[in-house]
């Protein structure tokens, strides 16, 4: 694949000043949205609640003057210094932004300060213009390759998405014919390092596609395989993948062949009920363990 | 080209992510973008306006039928909101056939996109040789007319705004039922089917076909938007929704635009006839770079598309290992 810096993506590199890179994916207007309406309905929540508990108070005590004045100070400093305190407290978040997965970052990869954090929230102002519809905001998202907004560009800071992406192990694949025809791959055959990050990716997939499906993808690949290895023409092309992805990932792992096979079984065949397959043995090399005993036609 | 070093980075994708990644094509490609939706749409927005325009037209109202100039309003307000959003996908069809060389290639040209154009030009007025080089195309225009034009309900609906009667001053049957009939079934159709334009432009499968094994338009189309028909509903009412809100976002920029440059707050009814259908053109043009992201991000999830791909690539590679050359 290119490198993801040349590639239309939201994918950005941020070198951190001890010269280490990290890939975060930046998150635009539309994936911050709704943490900001989330912010915006707990704060609205949270003065509305205040309010109540105050307007009572001062209908009671009889200082409703003072009551109100509470409200409108705290409607005041919440609308100001909601953000800038909660992404200062909680390491460049807000709540909304907590439970969407985003986090404010410097450019450089550092957390945010007091000072980034407060300063960009009292410039969300600017972005909301002109009359509070955001398309300030929306357009400088727009043209910055990073989804800064004005405040961001002014504090040095922006939006990541925080995603803790699962690592899968190597794949196990059951089927005993798979470690019987990789034993058939010739030896000398080097896997590269597309094919097997190709190979990867395919068996990763392939438990959601649909036995026409994965034919129908396979065949892009193993049909020249299958010609350079010498294969019966009619080998199965998701098996052969298999069988390679074997090879390269999990025989090294100590794992023997399995040679339980039905009489009859060919690792070559997609079906059981397939008779076996004539291979020519002179095109395919013979693995240097081969315990498995080469299927002929009869 | 390389099929797994494609440009617009492959990957599955929310919405939300979509939504954004579209922000970032318009800036890959504005100009481009912008000359592939202005061909289509501004044709479609002389059209419209020539068969609504007339509603707001201060003189013309008076000499023929009297309506309130509120009334007038919302009278296109309605019309032209259902006219336009039922012309969107027609409108975008450029900008698919762009975009679906831009996946792969690094400055995709206009050239590719209007080839057909210039050919036309070449051989004009030798009338033969213009059949000949439509002929290439008429295909393609064929399949369009039915899927759009007709399936789609877009040729009714023209001529259901076309008989409305200029010298009335509402027409319930045609101004609410009909179109209004017309735009929820097209609602409907585009909500559970909606990357009818990439199946046409792109896949390029017949409309009909002898064979009975062979994919058709309709084949495909039930094939790919078939199993997830339920979250192609969601997601198409969630962009709705986020549309509506953009197009509100530009109209009240115009609004504030002409209020701070001519000191005109209040939008009157030659204001509406442009500004509207010009805010809505507007996001129309993103919401298409929106409709073909998320058709890639569908052929990812259920076809595994990208994992395709590389393994073509991988294909080609070792053909030239062989010395087979590279298979188309």
């Amino acid at each position: 694949m290119a490198s993801k810096s040349s590639q239309i993506d939201s994918i950005v590199d941020v070198v951190t000043p001890e010269n280490i890179a990290f890939h975060y994916q930046a998150a635009g207007p539309f994936r911050r949205f709704p943490a900001f309406v989330l912010d915006l309905l707990i704060r609205v929540g949270v003065f509305a609640a205040l309010a109540i508990v105050l307007a009572i108070f001062g209908v009671t005590v009889g200082v409703t003057g003072i009551a109100l004045a509470g409200t409108l100070i705290f409607w005041f400093l919440s609308a100001w210094f909601y953000g800038g305190a909660f992404e200062t407290w909680m390491n460049g978040q807000t709540p909304g932004k907590w439970v969407m997965g985003l986090r404010v970052l410097s450019v450089d990869g550092q957390p945010i300060n007091g000072i980034q954090a407060v300063l960009r929230n009292i410039l969300r102002t600017l972005d909301l213009m002109p009359i509070g519809n955001c398309m300030v905001g929306l357009v400088s998202m727009t043209i910055n390759g990073s989804f800064q907004r004005l405040g961001d560009i002014v504090c040095g800071t922006m939006v990541v998405v925080e995603e803790r992406k699962w690592l899968t192990g190597v794949a196990k694949l059951e089927d005993p014919r798979v470690a019987q025809l990789a034993g058939y791959l010739p030896a000398d055959f080097v896997v590269s390092r597309t094919l097997a990050r190709t190979l990867s990716a395919y068996i990763d997939r392939r438990r959601f596609f649909s036995l026409a499906r994965r034919r129908e993808v396979a065949r892009h690949l193993a049909e020249p395989l299958l010609s350079r290895f010498g294969f019966p023409r009619d080998t199965s092309y998701d098996l052969l993948l298999c069988a390679l992805y074997h090879r390269t990932f999990v025989a090294h792992l100590g794992e023997e062949a399995s040679v339980s096979t039905a009489a009859g079984e060919s690792p070559f065949s997609d079906s059981q009920e397939l008779p076996p397959l004539a291979i020519d043995v002179t095109k395919a090399a013979t693995p240097a363990d081969n315990a498995i005993q080469t299927p002929t036609s009869t | 080209m390389q099929l797994d070093n494609t440009r617009i980075a492959i990957r599955e994708r929310n919405l939300l992510d979509t939504l954004d990644l579209a922000l970032h094509v318009i800036r890959h490609y504005p100009r481009e973008l912008l000359v592939t939706f202005l061909v289509a749409a501004v044709p479609l927005a002389i059209l419209n306006d020539y068969l609504l325009g007339w509603i707001l037209d201060v003189e013309y109202r008076e000499a023929f039928f009297y309506l309130e100039e509120y009334g007038a309003v919302w009278r296109f307000w309605w019309s032209m909101t259902l006219l336009v959003f039922i012309e969107a996908p027609l409108a975008s069809i450029f900008i698919t056939a762009f975009l679906g060389q831009a996946v792969f290639v690094d400055r995709p040209s206009l050239r590719q996109v209007f080839g057909v154009v210039g050919k036309i030009r070449k051989a004009f007025p030798n009338v033969r040789k213009i059949w000949q080089v439509f002929g290439d195309v008429r295909r393609t225009l064929g399949r369009l007319v039915w899927c759009q034009l007709l399936v789609r309900g877009i040729l009714p609906f023209w001529l259901l705004v076309f008989a409305i009667d200029r010298y009335d001053d509402f027409n319930l049957g045609i101004e609410i039922f009909g179109i209004g009939g017309l735009a929820l079934y097209a609602f409907l159709m585009r909500a559970v089917r909606p990357f009818i334009n990439e199946i046409v432009l792109l896949e390029r499968n017949p409309l009909r076909a002898k064979d009975p094994t062979a994919i058709t338009i309709g084949r495909r189309s039930s094939q790919l938007h078939g199993p997830s028909s339920g979250d192609l509903f969601a997601k198409w009412m969630a962009t709705a929704v986020m549309g509506t809100l953009l197009t509100v976002g530009v109209a009240a920029t115009f609004v504030f635009l002409s209020g701070t440059l001519f000191n005109d707050w209040q939008p009157g009814p030659a204001m509406i006839r442009f500004m509207y259908p010009a805010s809505m053109w507007i996001v129309i043009l993103y919401l298409s770079v929106v409709r073909f992201l998320s058709y890639l991000d569908l052929r990812i999830r259920h076809e595994g598309w990208e994992v395709e791909l590389r393994l073509r690539a991988e294909a080609s590679r070792q053909l030239g290992k062989l010395g087979l050359g590279i298979r188309e």
